[in-house]
């Protein structure tokens, strides 16, 4: 299997660069979560970012397959496997969590219908304190141009 | 005779066997392609998702994002049933003069079951997401994956196939330990299997959990699970090391790995719908008679409620036997309503939150003045681990054809229920929970 040197050194600085900033919010995630299990009075956020342990660990997992792929740069093909599955991943989680987002809003609706007034906070409130502003929902965004191309490396190989 | 093969040759027959496919496949592979072998992308999937480093996080960041799925996007669905079943409960009330009836209708039928059918959606959603797991072949890696730890600790890695199908239901889970050879293994296996988390398992835990926990209600489902895992290892590598029958390694584990496939939507449904129904089919039979058998017993000797009077529930016989079993489950916190749930959950595991729907605990508020968030965190746990249902302990038998490692099941798991979720709140006590 080949991919042009080119190509593939853009594929490993985008991975890096996306694995390092699921790194530092899976680590800020999953730091605030722990410091939350055990000392909930005194737990607080990092960098605003949602209190959550195992969303940080899956977003540290997420990161981790990114800097797999990052190894692409030396021309280490089996790489672009890593590269695949962080995408998914990431692609998994934004939209796990844009579905509770959403389904934070249905609840929402069906608390009208009992007399409930109508409020906007499951935008802003759902997935662990962040809604739609979750990281990893736009991250997830973010990763599809690189899962696209991986895709076409790997689908232009099999033709060959 | 299979120990007589192992000895000639050095390893166990299957090993060899697939040894020497695999050498033939290679000699007519190399005789007709020329040039390297292209990488596909099952293989480079593979390379990552079987990764020495990566693949257990990589399933444990799936599992997780499975409970999430479960347990967050199905809520609004659950809560439009609970709304329906809330909206009927009040009409029978309103309507139905006479007050047995009203009560039996009302209290019973409708607060017992529709206690349980608000975890449909739940289910559902579960088997949706094992659904595609399963089919884009990725299921079969995570059992290669697991396969490494489960041998070193004396698992054979043929036990995690039976161990998943737990999840669903533990009947077919051990009915599938068939496919392993070695009686030792089986057995063993048999005997871990009800600590993976069946489906029944999971009201009780969305329940329960959902009023307590909070923010870190799904978590508590995650963790419960990880635990019904971790557990099962645990009590292998046990039985393996303490009882003489078991000792010796697991025989090899040979997997033939399935290509990878886009899972398509009716196929997905398809089985989500078959493992969901029986759910359904459950509820419709032996919930519906265990909802009417505790009614029964939660309403008589029928005593009219006057004020100032003790509630018609704490006089009731179900009231007297809760309050014979109380002492033994204080020291977990449990009152005697939650002790009164887990003996009938010795029928059905859903029947616990059936039980605890009847004995007026089918709602957030009321469950938060019964558990606290540890207490509530030990009740899930004795209800993951202690005796599975009638059921699966009929299969025990029927499979292990031996009473004594059926008894010896109910036992080891009622003390090892007892012994975690006191563990739990003595812990949950130190921490000032």
């Amino acid at each position: 299997m080949k991919v042009s040197k080119s190509s593939s050194r853009a594929l490993a600085v985008y991975a890096f660069i996306l694995g390092s900033i699921y790194l530092i919010i899976g680590a800020a995630e999953f730091t605030a979560g722990l410091c939350h299990l055990f000392q909930p009075e005194n737990a607080t956020a990092i960098l605003s970012l949602p209190v959550d342990l195992f969303g940080g660990f899956s977003a540290l997992v997420i990161g981790a397959a990114y800097l797999g792929g990052a190894f692409l740069w030396k021309g280490k093909i089996e790489s672009l496997g890593f590269l695949l599955i962080a995408t998914i991943l990431s692609i998994v989680f934004g939209l796990l969590y844009f579905l509770i987002v959403c389904a934070g809003g249905f609840s929402t609706l069906i608390a009208t219908w009992e007399g409930e007034e109508w409020t906007w906070e499951w935008l802003t409130s759902g997935t662990a304190g962040s809604g739609i502003l979750r990281p990893e929902i736009w991250l997830a965004l973010i990763s599809l141009p690189l899962g696209y191309s991986v895709i076409k490396a790997t689908r232009r190989e099999k033709v060959q | 005779m299979s120990e007589k093969i192992r000895e000639l040759l050095g390893e166990e027959a299957e090993v060899k066997l697939a040894e020497k496919r695999y050498e033939v496949i290679s000699e007519i592979l190399s005789k007709v392609l020329k040039g390297e072998r292209p990488l596909t992308r099952s293989d480079l999937l593979d390379k990552a998702f079987l990764n020495k480093y990566l693949g257990i996080p990589v399933f444990l960041a799936l599992w997780w994002a499975l409970f999430r799925f479960t347990f967050d996007v199905s809520a609004p669905l659950s809560d439009l049933i609970d709304i329906v079943f809330g909206k009927l409960g009040e009409i029978s009330s309103t309507y139905i003069p006479n007050e047995q009836l009203a009560s039996f209708v009302a209290d019973g039928l409708i607060g017992g079951l529709g206690a349980v059918l608000v975890f449909i959606p739940p289910i559902f959603f579960l088997f949706f997401g094992l659904s595609i797991l399963e089919d884009s072949g990725y299921l079969a890696r995570a059992a290669f994956v697991v396969d490494r730890v489960m041998y070193k600790l004396g698992l054979h890695g043929k036990s995690f196939i039976p161990m998943l199908l737990g999840f669903g239901c533990n009947i077919p889970g051990i009915m599938a330990t068939r496919t392993i050879d070695k009686e030792e293994d089986r057995i063993l296996t048999i005997l871990v299997n009800p600590l993976m988390s069946c489906s029944a398992r999971l009201p009780v835990y969305v329940f329960v959990g959902g009023a307590v926990l909070g923010g870190y209600a799904a978590a508590g489902v995650y963790l419960m699970y990880s635990l019904g895992i971790g557990l099962a290892v645990l009590m292998a590598l046990l039985f393996r090391k303490v009882i003489p029958y078991f000792r010796g390694k697991p025989s090899a584990f040979i997997l033939e790995l399935p290509m990878y496939a886009m899972p398509t939507l009716r196929s997905t449904l398809t089985h989500m719908w078959r493992r969901g129904a029986l759910f359904l089919k459950k509820a419709g039979t032996i919930i519906l008679l265990a909802t009417i058998v505790i009614w029964a017993l939660s309403a008589y000797p029928w005593e009219p409620v006057h004020a100032g009077s003790e509630p018609r529930i704490e006089v009731s016989y179900i009231g007297a036997f809760g309050h014979i079993l109380e002492p033994v489950f204080r020291p977990l916190g449990f009152d005697w309503r939650a002790t009164v749930a887990l003996f009938f959950g010795f029928v059905a595991k859903e029947i616990v939150v059936d039980t605890l729907g009847v004995l007026g605990l089918g709602g957030a508020e009321e469950l938060r003045q019964v558990f606290t968030p540890i207490t509530g965190l030990a009740f899930m746990t004795f209800t993951l681990i202690y005796t599975p249902c009638l059921a699966t302990i009929g299969i025990i038998c029927r499979e292990t054809n031996s009473w004594k490692w059926t008894i010896f099941t109910v036992i080891y798991e009622l003390i090892l229920a007892y012994l975690v979720a006191s563990l739990i709140a003595a812990i949950g006590g130190l921490l000032g929970y």
